[in-house]
Order: C-alpha cells, then sequence, then structure tokens
C-alpha cells in the first residue's frame, strides 16, 4: 500500500516538474527553472539519486525542443535556419538539439544539485 | 561532508557559468536558447498589439492602419502625433538600424563591439560629423516645426524603447548582447549626416595630388577629366555664363603638396549612381504627368528604406525615408511628386597645413599663424579601457591623419577637411516642407532648405509641372579648385562662398516635355561655375533620354518596363570597336567561336546570358592592362574609370598608355585588347568552369543582399538579376535601385506603383524581412494611393485607434 502512494507521489512530482517546467520556461528567465528542478530533485531523490540528471535533462530538454519546435510548425523553420547559418551550423536540426541540450542542462543540474541536498539531509 | 557530495554543486556551477557566459562571438547561451527570452521570441510577425501606452502622449485623434505588407498609414489630427506615431513605428520595425547608423556616423561602435572597431570609431570621430550634427541640432532645435518634428519622433521612439521587454530585444541586441539606447534628436540629425557622408564622404584629392605628380598634367586633362562628347547633361538648356571667380592658378601651377605616398586603395566606384524623371501630361496616354524614381544605393537587409503614409491636417503623403528621421524623402502628396540621384559634386576638399613648429598650436594662413584647436574624444571601448583621441581642427576643418600610422589610405598627413557635412543646414525643414507645398513654387521655396547631400531633385506636379533641380549647397569654385590637395595657408584655395540657389542648374518644363537624371554631368560646359564631378558615364543617361524621347504615350507599366531596361549604349558603342581590333590572323583557334559568339550579342545584360558576361570581363582586363603603370604603382594615384579607357581608345589607340611598361615591345590598344580577349576566357573558365553557357550574367554580377550587421544568415541568399551598372537598371552585385516608385500625378486620386528589395520588417524571423523581394526583382510593384479620411482605407490587416 504504501509502495502504492510513493509511487504516485513520484508520478505527481513529475507531472508537477514538467507543468512547472513549461510555465517556467515560458514565463521567467532561464535560470528560474532551477527552482522547480532542484525542488523536484530533492522531492525525488529518495531513490532515483542515480537516474536524477539523465531525468531531469531528458524532461527539460524534450519540454524546451518542443516549445521551440511549436514555435517553428507556428511561425515557420526559416529564422532558425538563417541562425544556424549564422552559426555555422550545417543545418536547423542542430539548432533545435542545442535547444534541447540547454534546456537539459539546466533540468538535469537542477535535479542533481537538489538530489544532493536530500541526500546531505538524510546523511546528517 | 564528502567531497563526493559537492559534485552535483560544482556540475550546477558549471552549468550556470557556460549558459550566461558571453563565449566569443556567440550569444549568452541561456537566455538565447530559452522559450521565454530566446529567439524564438522574434520568429512571429511584429506584435500588432494595439500599444495602449502611446494614448496619453498623443495630443488629438489619431489612427494607424496597416497593410498586407506592413506598410502604415498614420493618421492624425495633429501635426506632432503623426511623427511620434512614425517614431514609434519605424522603431518597433526598424530599432537595430536605426541606432547601428547613428553609432557608425557618432564613432560609437566599439562600445557595443570592441576593439575590433576602434580605428572605425577614430575615423568618424576625425570626420567631425558628431560635432556638425550637434551644430545642425541646435539650428534645427531653433526653428518651431523641425523641433516639434524631431522632439515627436524621439518621443515616439522612446516610449517603444521604454516599453520594450528584455525579451522582446530584436535578434541584433541579443546576438551582440547589447543594450537599445534611449532616442534624441541629435541622433535623427545624424541619420541625416551618415546620408550626406554616404554620398560624398569619398576623398580622392589625394590620389589625384600624386596622378597629377607622377602621370603628369596631360593624364589629368586628357584622360582623368575628359567624358564622352555624346554625354547628355542633366538639364538639356544650354549655358552662356561667365564665371564670377578669376582662377588665380591653372594645372601646373596649383599648390604641390608636400605630403607623404601610400600604395594601398580605397575609394568610391564611380560606376555608383541612380535614375529620377518626370514626364509631363503630354508625354502619358492616360494625360497625367509620371514621375519616375529609383535611387541606387548599396541594396542591405533590412533595407535602406521604410516605407509609409503620412496624414495631418496639413498634408497627405506616401512615401520612403531612411529609418531614424522624421518624414518623407522621397515620395508623393496630391500635388506634388518627387524624387533624387546623387548630383556627386566634390564637395570634400583637403588643405595642406603649414604648422609653426612640432607642438602643432599654430599654422599659417596668408601671413599670419593662427591657432590650432583641439577636440577631445573619448571612444567607449567594449572590455577594454576607454581610448582618448584629440582631433585637431584648423578653420578649415578637422585634420584627419596626423601621421601614416593608423590612417586610411586616400587620407593626406597634416591636411584638414573642409566638407559640406561640416556646414550647418536644416533638411529636415525641406523635407517637412515638400509634404506640404501645393505647387511647384512652393515645393521649390521647401528645396531651398535642403542644403546637403546635394540632390538631383526630379519633380511633377498633379497640374501638370514637371522640374529638375540640382540642389544643395554646392561651393562656387575656379577651374580645377579642390581637385588636388590644396594650400592651407593661402585663401586663394578657399570656398568662395556658395552658389545661389536660383543659379544652380534647373529646368521646369522643358521643351522636350520630360526632365531626367542618371547622376551624369549636370550642365553642358557653359556653365558659369566649376563642378568637380566623377560620376556616371553616358551610357545611363542617355538610355533614359532616348527612351523618353521615343515616344508620348506612356504608361505606368511602360516606365516600370524602363526602369528593368538593361540594354547598354556602352556595349552598343564599344563592342564593335573592340571586336575590330581582334585580328582572326592573332586569335588561337580555340578563342574564335567566343569571338563569333560576341558577335551575336543583342547588347543586353540580360542575367541568364553568358554573353555580357564575357564582354564585361574583357573589358575589365582592357582597363586593368592598360592602366598597368597605376596598378603596380607603389603611389596611391587616381585611376581613370573604364569610360576613360574606352575614351583613350577610341582617341588615340596609340597613346603610351595603351605600353605595356614592364614588355620590351611597344604596345598598342589593339595589344591589349587582344592579350585581355584570351586573358578574360581564361579568368571566366577558372571561376564558372569550361562550358560558358555556364557564365550566367546573374553569376558574374551576384546579387546577394547583405545583412547591415554582417550577420550572415540573416542575408537574402542569391537573387536572380538583369542589368549592369550603365543600363537602367543599374544594378552592380549588391548595389541598385533601393526604391522604385512611379507616380501617376492626378490630384486626390494620384497612384503610384512601388516596390524596393526587403521588405518593412527588420527582424528576420518577420514574414515582412524579405517579403517584397521577388516583387521587387521583377518590379511588378505595389500600387499604392492616398486617403483623404482614415475611414477610407478599407485594406487594414490590422488598425490602431487612439
Amino acid at each position: 500500500m504504501s509502495n502504492t502512494i510513493f509511487h504516485m507521489s513520484t508520478k505527481l512530482l513529475y507531472a508537477m516538474y514538467i507543468a512547472l517546467c513549461m510555465s517556467f520556461s515560458s514565463s521567467f528567465p532561464w535560470w528560474a527553472l532551477f527552482i522547480p528542478a532542484i525542488t523536484s530533485g530533492w522531492g525525488l531523490a529518495i531513490n532515483k539519486q542515480r537516474f536524477l540528471f539523465w531525468n531531469g535533462f531528458l524532461i527539460t530538454g524534450f519540454i524546451w525542443l518542443g516549445m521551440a519546435l511549436l514555435n517553428g510548425s507556428m511561425h515557420g523553420f526559416d529564422l532558425a535556419a538563417r541562425l544556424a547559418q549564422t552559426f555555422q551550423l550545417p543545418n536547423e536540426i542542430l539548432f533545435f538539439a542545442i535547444s534541447f541540450v540547454v534546456g537539459g542542462l539546466i533540468g538535469g543540474s537542477g535535479m542533481l544539485a537538489g538530489g544532493a541536498v536530500r541526500k546531505i539531509q538524510m546523511n546528517e | 561532508m564528502k567531497l563526493k557530495n559537492l559534485f552535483p554543486f560544482i556540475i550546477l556551477g558549471i552549468v550556470v557559468l557556460v549558459l550566461s557566459g558571453k563565449w566569443g562571438p556567440l550569444p549568452r547561451l541561456g537566455s538565447f536558447f530559452s522559450p521565454e527570452s530566446g529567439w524564438t521570441n522574434q520568429n512571429k510577425t511584429e506584435n500588432q498589439k494595439l500599444p495602449k501606452e502611446l494614448k496619453a502622449h498623443l495630443k488629438g485623434k489619431a489612427n494607424v492602419h496597416f497593410d498586407s505588407l506592413g506598410v502604415p498609414y498614420i493618421f492624425a489630427d495633429l501635426e506632432q502625433d503623426v511623427y511620434l506615431l512614425q517614431g514609434y513605428i519605424t522603431a518597433r520595425d526598424r530599432l537595430f538600424q536605426m541606432e547601428a547608423a547613428t553609432r557608425q556616423t557618432s564613432g560609437r561602435l566599439a562600445e557595443w563591439l570592441g576593439t575590433r572597431m576602434l580605428e572605425n570609431d577614430r575615423y568618424f570621430r576625425r570626420l567631425g560629423l558628431s560635432e556638425a550634427a550637434k551644430r545642425a541640432t541646435d539650428l534645427a532645435m531653433s526653428d518651431p516645426q523641425t523641433k516639434m518634428a524631431l522632439e515627436s519622433y524621439a518621443k515616439g521612439v522612446n516610449l517603444f524603447i521604454s516599453n520594450l521587454k528584455k525579451e522582446d530585444y530584436p535578434l541584433e541586441y541579443k546576438i551582440l548582447d547589447v543594450e537599445p539606447e534611449l532616442w534624441t534628436p541629435e541622433k535623427t540629425i545624424l541619420i541625416l549626416k551618415n546620408i550626406t557622408y554616404t554620398l560624398t564622404g569619398y576623398f580622392d584629392d589625394y590620389q589625384k595630388t600624386n596622378a597629377r605628380n607622377v602621370l603628369g598634367i596631360e593624364f589629368i586633362q586628357e584622360i582623368l577629366f575628359k567624358d564622352f562628347q555624346e554625354i547628355n547633361p542633366i538639364i538639356s538648356k544650354s549655358y552662356k555664363g561667365k564665371s564670377p571667380i578669376n582662377a588665380p592658378f591653372d594645372l601646373e601651377t596649383y599648390y604641390h603638396a608636400k605630403g607623404d605616398l601610400n600604395k594601398e586603395f580605397n575609394s568610391s566606384d564611380p560606376a555608383n549612381g541612380s535614375n529620377n524623371w518626370a514626364l509631363r501630361a503630354s508625354k502619358t496616354k492616360n494625360g497625367k504627368p509620371i514621375l519616375s524614381s529609383d535611387p541606387h544605393l548599396t541594396m542591405s537587409l533590412p533595407s535602406i528604406w521604410y516605407e509609409q503614409s503620412l496624414n495631418t491636417i496639413d498634408y497627405s503623403a506616401h512615401g520612403v525615408i531612411i529609418p531614424g528621421s522624421p518624414g518623407i524623402c522621397i515620395g508623393f502628396t496630391p500635388f506634388m511628386s518627387w524624387g533624387v540621384t546623387n548630383s556627386g559634386a566634390d564637395v570634400a576638399d583637403f588643405y595642406e597645413l603649414t604648422f609653426k613648429d612640432a607642438s602643432l598650436n599654430e599654422y599659417l594662413h596668408d601671413g599670419n599663424w593662427k591657432p590650432v584647436t583641439r577636440k577631445i574624444e573619448t571612444i567607449l571601448v567594449k572590455d577594454s579601457n576607454p581610448v582618448i583621441d584629440t582631433v585637431l581642427y584648423s578653420h578649415h576643418g578637422p585634420i584627419l591623419a596626423l601621421n601614416a600610422e593608423n590612417k586610411r589610405s586616400n587620407i593626406p598627413v597634416g591636411s584638414a577637411l573642409r566638407w559640406i557635412a561640416h556646414e550647418e543646414g536644416n533638411e529636415l525643414k525641406a523635407l517637412l516642407g515638400m509634404m506640404k507645398a501645393q505647387n511647384v513654387k512652393e515645393y521649390t521655396r521647401a528645396l531651398d532648405y535642403f542644403e546637403a547631400p546635394a540632390l538631383n531633385w526630379a519633380f511633377a506636379s498633379s497640374s501638370d509641372s514637371i522640374g529638375m533641380w540640382v540642389n544643395g549647397k554646392l561651393p562656387q569654385k575656379w577651374n580645377y579648385q579642390g581637385a588636388f590637395i590644396s594650400d592651407g595657408s593661402d585663401s586663394r584655395y578657399e570656398w568662395q562662398g556658395f552658389i545661389p540657389f536660383d543659379e544652380l542648374p534647373h529646368e521646369i518644363n522643358p521643351d522636350r516635355n520630360f526632365v531626367s537624371s542618371a547622376n551624369q554631368i549636370p550642365t553642358d560646359s557653359d556653365y558659369p561655375y566649376y563642378f568637380d564631378y566623377k560620376m556616371a558615364g553616358f551610357s545611363r543617361p542617355n538610355r533614359v533620354n532616348q527612351l523618353l524621347a521615343s515616344r508620348n504615350d506612356f504608361t505606368v507599366k511602360d516606365i516600370q518596363e524602363m526602369q528593368l531596361d538593361s540594354y547598354s549604349l556602352l556595349a552598343e558603342k564599344m563592342l564593335p570597336i573592340y571586336l575590330s581590333m581582334l585580328d582572326d590572323s592573332r586569335l588561337p583557334e580555340s578563342l574564335l567561336s567566343f569571338k563569333k559568339m560576341l558577335e551575336q550579342w543583342n547588347f543586353t545584360n540580360d542575367g541568364v546570358s553568358h554573353l555580357p558576361t564575357l564582354f564585361h570581363e574583357w573589358r575589365k582586363q582592357i582597363h586593368e592592362n592598360t592602366w598597368d603603370e597605376i596598378n603596380s604603382s607603389k603611389v596611391l594615384l587616381s585611376k581613370p574609370s573604364p569610360d576613360n579607357t574606352d575614351l583613350l581608345m577610341i582617341n588615340n589607340p596609340k597613346s603610351k598608355w595603351f605600353d605595356d611598361f614592364r614588355t620590351d615591345s611597344v604596345e598598342i590598344a589593339k595589344d591589349i585588347v587582344i592579350k585581355s580577349f584570351g586573358e578574360a576566357i581564361k579568368k571566366l573558365e577558372n571561376q564558372f568552369g569550361s562550358i560558358s553557357s555556364n557564365w550566367k550574367f546573374q553569376e558574374y554580377n551576384r546579387t546577394d543582399l547583405k545583412h547591415l550587421a554582417g550577420i550572415s544568415g540573416f542575408n537574402s541568399g542569391f537573387v536572380a538579376t538583369n542589368g549592369y551598372s550603365e543600363s537602367i537598371n543599374a544594378i552592380r552585385g549588391n548595389h541598385g535601385p533601393s526604391w522604385r516608385m512611379i507616380v501617376e500625378m492626378d490630384g486626390w486620386n494620384t497612384k503610384a506603383m512601388v516596390t524596393y528589395p526587403g521588405g518593412q520588417s527588420g527582424n528576420p524571423g518577420s514574414k515582412h524581412y524579405t517579403d517584397r523581394l521577388e516583387n521587387w526583382r521583377i518590379n511588378t510593384g505595389t500600387e499604392v494611393q492616398l486617403y483623404k479620411k482614415s475611414s477610407d482605407f478599407k485594406n487594414a490587416v490590422y488598425s490602431w485607434e487612439f
């Protein structure tokens, strides 16, 4: 029983992170995203320590990628192509890949740090 | 606590550092890729929401409609509200361009871009445009009308800037990591000074002085200053004037500058130019006067022009202006329409100074020692210490170089510059006045205020008057005055006042029922005043006149086609001469077929044909091979134009200048023509491959509009074009018709076909960034008209009601 509750809260935490990540990403400066990332990392840290970085990285990366692609699908991909050319990238796909990585690094490092806080607390 | 536990925090720190830092030319990664503040914020059309913040600042009723191209139609009860809205909207669409132009002119780019712009900034500080802009601003602010326009416009721009959130900064600001600065009236004046710099800031006294010393007076007289006889001057009437000034010196006795010598070359291209013309009603099918204007400038993205319609109780005007200035520069009203071309008159002269001693505190002038004044310029440099530069001034103007170090190659050392850009003028008063003029008299009265740069103004009125005025503050000069570096200690070399407005070359309703200009010489040689000009050859102006004279039933559509005319009178004249010198017997078998091909050419600079490519490369090689003595000179010398070379070939094919001084034999024009033919073909084969049909002229004369800050991804990419500098459609690479306008004058029913290369928006993510490019390329144009009142405008994509 307690196992189910525990699983539900993990799912809930993920859902909350996804929601917060989307709203923070679109309305606050990029570094504000550390707040939900660190908090979620702290919450998830109980038994996900090893995967915290990759969880945060993938979730946030996909959200940033999705938002960039959504923007592109609404307004076209010309600007991405122009920027890719400016920064000497072979094509705009790589430009979107950078969106993914930048978002991923913020989410991943945030969750990892959150987890570390939890670990230090538990050790004490 | 274990060290291992700190590891996640170290990673976090590194991520923060990497994403927030500025790494080389890259934008700050965190903010640039963030969905909140990043590049995706610019991937959209302009903000169409009503800017409520303007309401409190507008003094009367106002509204704005935007058409499908994003062109604003501003209607306001009060004139000041028109300029406030114009400032706000122009800033919304072109903020970066506006600020970049003022920073260039005032030498403040290093503040944005660091040490790499330092020498450029130093050069602009020494040009003294900032100082001149300050004085001109004082003048404009002392006139109530221009003061109102400048202040309202600045207010509009600043309302936009102060309500602009960081995440909405134009992309260039994000990439360069800089902040927009508030606008001032002085910045508008800097924009106007920038036009004068662009059109008159090519300094060639130094090269000409060297050419006279090294190549001799005969070279100056017989080659450099010689035009084809058949060139039609702008003004069709003949003059019988006598110069009011006697020349104190001739080519022999003209001052011999003692300055240093330098070999690098850097000068304006005499192939730059524009066209404008106007037809009286009797020359048109609909019986209405037609005005055509296509100013040729460097075509960049965003476009040099911004289009708008301005409407208030006093006037209704439609046209373009350089972003950063209120009003309209080229356009039309129910009463008048007008367009400009550059006059090309020499309005920048160097004066070599004789200093008393090494302190450079005094210089000789008419036997007296006069004090040198000094101005301290502090150049702020990004990521570095500010640089202090002291600029020395004589009464002539600033001294651009005190020693050979870091100076531009065409700037003489120790010489002061007298330049029209330093004069105080109130050009804005002219622009505002033209919009209000209801007849030619009122129009020319407004025109008189436009002092610099000197332009050829073509105009047409709905009441069937047309005119051409070579207008601007043009110094009165004796023959050859200012062609070379002058003696700064002798007042006889100084400008002898200015040509009075009424004596400037002009004509109204001439017998031929049309006026035209294409940057050629303004008058016949009997005009009383001396112009030292270096502009278009005979081909383009004569072609314009040839077509205009050929019929009396022109329609707007005909004029559109005429603007695209790519015929080359130059080729028609010169190709047979070149070919006649190309003896079959002296030509290798492999080149004979190329000769046969060229014999079939129709003299049209057609983009898909390879024949113009061959002709122009051949002509270029002839020119370069003729002037071997200049190309290999250690001294920077004025080089004749290709037209000068052609003329020499016709007049004196055995001239010593055709001799290649590196060979033992004596070459004449014919030898150069034959040698150049083979070299041209070899060069084209190397560049485009051996199949000559691949040498398409549109690839040779390649158009690819560049972003003004050199951000490569924001360029246009290849645009297939026809024409070349000697054709009416004078597209040469990225230089060409920056605005095409044809106005059929008919009071409130006046209509115009307009287009330009680019689009209204400066945002590369907007559909309006290049949405007019194809329309411009084939000159289909967009029909625009005037509206008596706001409610008459029916095609708004969106509107703002205040």
